[in-house]
C-alpha cells in the first residue's frame, strides 16, 4: 500500500510539473471548461423552456446533477481519463510491454499514469453550481442525506472508471481503437441529466445492462428522498462489481495480447 | 491525381483493416444523437407545441447521427502531431500536399460511411414506412441536402487543418480542439435543433460555421427551411468555406516559414 502511495504522489508531482510547462494549454483547458459550464446551464435551461419538468426534475434539481456531474467528470478527469485513453494506444505501439514488467499492479499504473491536476479548476466550478441550485431549492435535508450523496458519488466515480476502462481494454483485441475517446464523451454526456429524461425503456438499459442510472441520477435521488438510503447500498454493491468486473476483464484480456513490439 | 489515388488507396485499405475501430466509430456517431431524442421525446409527452412534431423529431436526429458520419473530419491531432515530430517535412519534400494527403485520407474514411449510411437510410425509410411521393419538391430537396452535405464536407476539413496547423505556434492543440467539440456540440444542432433555441442564441448559431456542418443539412430534408432561410444557408457555407480556405493558407504560409522540422 506504502509503495503505491509513494508511486501516486511520484504520479502527481510529474503531472503538476508537466502541465506547468505547458502553461498554454492549461489555461485552454480551464476556459474551455468554465465556459462548457455556461454553455451546460444553457442546455438545461433550453429543455426547461418547454415544460416545468421532466421526468419527474424540476430546473433546479437537474442544476443541482449538473453540478454535481460537473464535479465528478473533472475528478475522473483529473485521475483517470488521460491515462486510460492512452491505453489503446500503448497497445499498438507495444509500449504496454513495459508496464506489463514493471513490479506494480498492471491495471493501476495503466490507470494513474497522467494526473491532469488542472481539473481542479473544473471541480471548482462545479460546486458552485451546486451551491446556487441548491440555494434556489429552499429545502432542508439532513446531514445523512450528504453523507449518502457523498458515499453515492464516490461509487459512481469508481462505476465511471470501471465502464471507460473496460472500453479501453478491448484495444487489446482492437489493436487500433481511436473511436474509445468517441465513446467516453458519449458515455459522459448521457450522464449529466437524469437518466429519468430518456424515458422508462432507456432508463432500464442504462440500470441492468450499463449501470449508468448508479453514477449520479440514484444518488441525487437518494439526496432528494425521492430514493431511500437502502439504494446507496446498492450503489455501492454495483461500484464493487464493476471495479471487480474491470480487474477480471483486463487480466482476461491480458491472456490474449499479443505485443506489437516484440 | 496518382498519388491522390494512391492516398486513398491506402486509407481505404487501413479503414478496412481496422473493421472494429471502424464499426464503433460509425455506431457511436449514430447513436449519440438518439440520446437527445429520448430526451425530446419525453417532453413531448408534457408539452405538444414543440417546433418539430414526433415525425419531425425522429427524422431530425436520425439524419444528424447520419450525417455526422459523413461530415466528420479529424485529422487535426494527427497534422499536430506531425507538426510536433518533424513529420511535416514530408509535404514540403516530396511530391506529396498536404491538401492531397488530407483529402485522400478522409474521403478514403468516407467511402464505406457512405454505403452503409445510405444502406441505414433506406432500411429506416422501410421500417418507418414514410410515405415518399416523389414530388418535385422532394427531389430538389434531396440534390440541395447533397450539395449541402458536400459543402459541410468542406468546411469541417478545412477547419480541422486550421486547428492542426497552429501546433507552427503552440506544441499541444488539445485545448483548442476541446474548444470547437464544445461549441460545435452545442451550435451545430447536434443536440438540440437550432430552431429550439431561443433568438439570440439561433443567431449565433446562423453566424459561426458548425450549424452549416451537421444540422443545415438534417434541416433542408426535414423540410422545415423556407426559401430565404435556404439561401441564406447556402450564402453562410459559401463564405465559411472561403474563409477557411483563406485561413489555412494564411496559417499554412506563416507557418511553414517557423517550422525547423526537428526530429523528421
Amino acid at each position: 500500500m506504502k509503495k503505491y502511495l509513494l508511486l501516486l504522489t511520484a504520479l502527481t508531482s510529474i503531472g503538476l510539473k508537466k502541465y506547468l510547462e505547458n502553461r498554454w494549454n492549461t489555461v485552454g483547458y480551464i476556459s474551455a471548461s468554465l465556459a462548457s459550464l455556461l454553455l451546460y446551464v444553457v442546455f438545461i435551461q433550453v429543455y426547461f423552456n418547454f415544460s416545468g419538468e421532466i421526468g419527474g426534475w424540476n430546473k433546479y434539481q437537474t442544476l443541482l446533477l449538473l453540478g454535481l456531474y460537473r464535479t465528478v467528470v473533472p475528478i475522473f478527469n483529473l485521475l483517470f481519463f488521460k491515462s486510460i485513453l492512452d491505453i489503446p494506444n500503448a497497445v499498438r505501439t507495444g509500449q504496454l510491454d513495459i508496464f506489463l514488467q514493471k513490479p506494480v499492479n498492471s491495471q493501476f499504473l495503466l490507470s494513474f499514469r497522467f494526473i491532469r491536476i488542472y481539473d481542479v479548476v473544473s471541480t471548482l466550478s462545479g460546486i458552485v453550481l451546486i451551491s446556487y441550485a441548491f440555494s434556489n431549492l429552499n429545502i432542508s435535508l439532513d446531514f445523512l442525506n450528504w453523507i449518502a450523496l457523498i458515499i453515492g458519488i464516490i461509487s459512481g466515480v469508481v462505476i465511471f472508471y470501471s465502464i471507460f476502462f473496460c472500453i479501453c481494454t478491448l484495444s487489446l483485441w482492437f489493436t487500433k481503437f481511436d473511436s474509445a475517446e468517441t465513446l467516453y464523451y458519449m458515455t459522459r454526456d448521457v450522464i449529466s441529466v437524469p437518466t429519468d429524461f430518456y424515458g422508462y425503456r432507456i432508463q432500464a438499459l442504462m440500470t441492468y445492462f450499463i449501470p449508468l442510472t448508479f453514477i449520479l441520477t440514484v444518488p441525487v435521488k437518494v439526496f432528494f428522498g425521492k430514493l431511500g438510503f437502502g439504494h446507496i447500498l446498492i450503489t455501492c454493491i454495483v461500484a464493487y462489481i464493476c471495479l471487480k468486473f474491470s480487474s477480471w476483464f483486463w487480466n482476461f484480456a491480458l491472456r490474449h495480447y499479443t505485443s506489437a513490439s516484440s | 491525381m496518382r498519388v491522390f489515388l494512391a492516398v486513398y488507396k491506402r486509407g481505404l485499405k487501413a479503414t478496412l483493416e481496422y473493421k472494429e475501430d471502424f464499426w464503433v466509430s460509425l455506431f457511436s456517431n449514430l447513436f449519440a444523437p438518439l440520446i437527445s431524442l429520448a430526451v425530446w421525446l419525453t417532453i413531448q409527452q408534457t408539452n405538444s407545441n414543440l417546433p418539430y412534431n414526433r415525425t419531425e423529431l425522429i427524422w431530425y436526429f436520425v439524419l444528424v447521427g447520419l450525417i455526422n458520419n459523413l461530415t466528420a473530419a479529424w485529422h487535426a491531432p494527427f497534422l499536430s502531431e506531425e507538426i510536433y515530430n518533424g513529420d511535416f517535412s514530408k509535404y514540403l519534400v516530396k511530391h506529396l500536399s498536404l491538401f492531397t494527403s488530407i483529402i485522400g485520407n478522409n474521403l478514403a474514411e468516407k467511402t464505406p460511411r457512405f454505403f452503409i449510411t445510405v444502406i441505414l437510410l433506406m432500411i429506416l425509410m422501410y421500417i418507418t414506412r414514410i410515405d415518399l411521393s416523389f414530388s418535385l419538391e422532394y427531389v430538389v430537396r434531396v440534390i440541395l441536402f447533397m450539395v449541402a452535405i458536400a459543402m459541410s464536407i468542406l468546411i469541417n476539413i478545412q477547419m480541422q487543418t486550421a486547428i492542426g496547423l497552429l501546433a507552427f505556434w503552440v506544441h499541444d492543440t488539445t485545448f483548442v480542439r476541446s474548444f470547437t467539440v464544445l461549441f460545435s456540440d452545442f451550435l451545430s444542432g447536434f443536440f438540440v435543433p437550432i430552431a429550439f433555441f431561443p433568438s439570440i442564441l439561433q443567431t449565433v448559431a446562423t453566424i459561426l460555421p458548425f450549424r452549416y456542418i451537421i444540422s443545415f443539412p438534417a434541416e433542408i430534408l426535414v423540410g422545415q427551411l423556407s426559401p430565404s432561410s435556404l439561401i441564406l444557408g447556402f450564402a453562410m457555407q459559401i463564405t465559411w468555406c472561403l474563409a477557411f480556405y483563406l485561413i489555412v493558407k494564411l496559417v499554412l504560409n506563416a507557418g511553414v516559414r517557423l517550422y525547423q522540422g526537428y526530429g523528421g
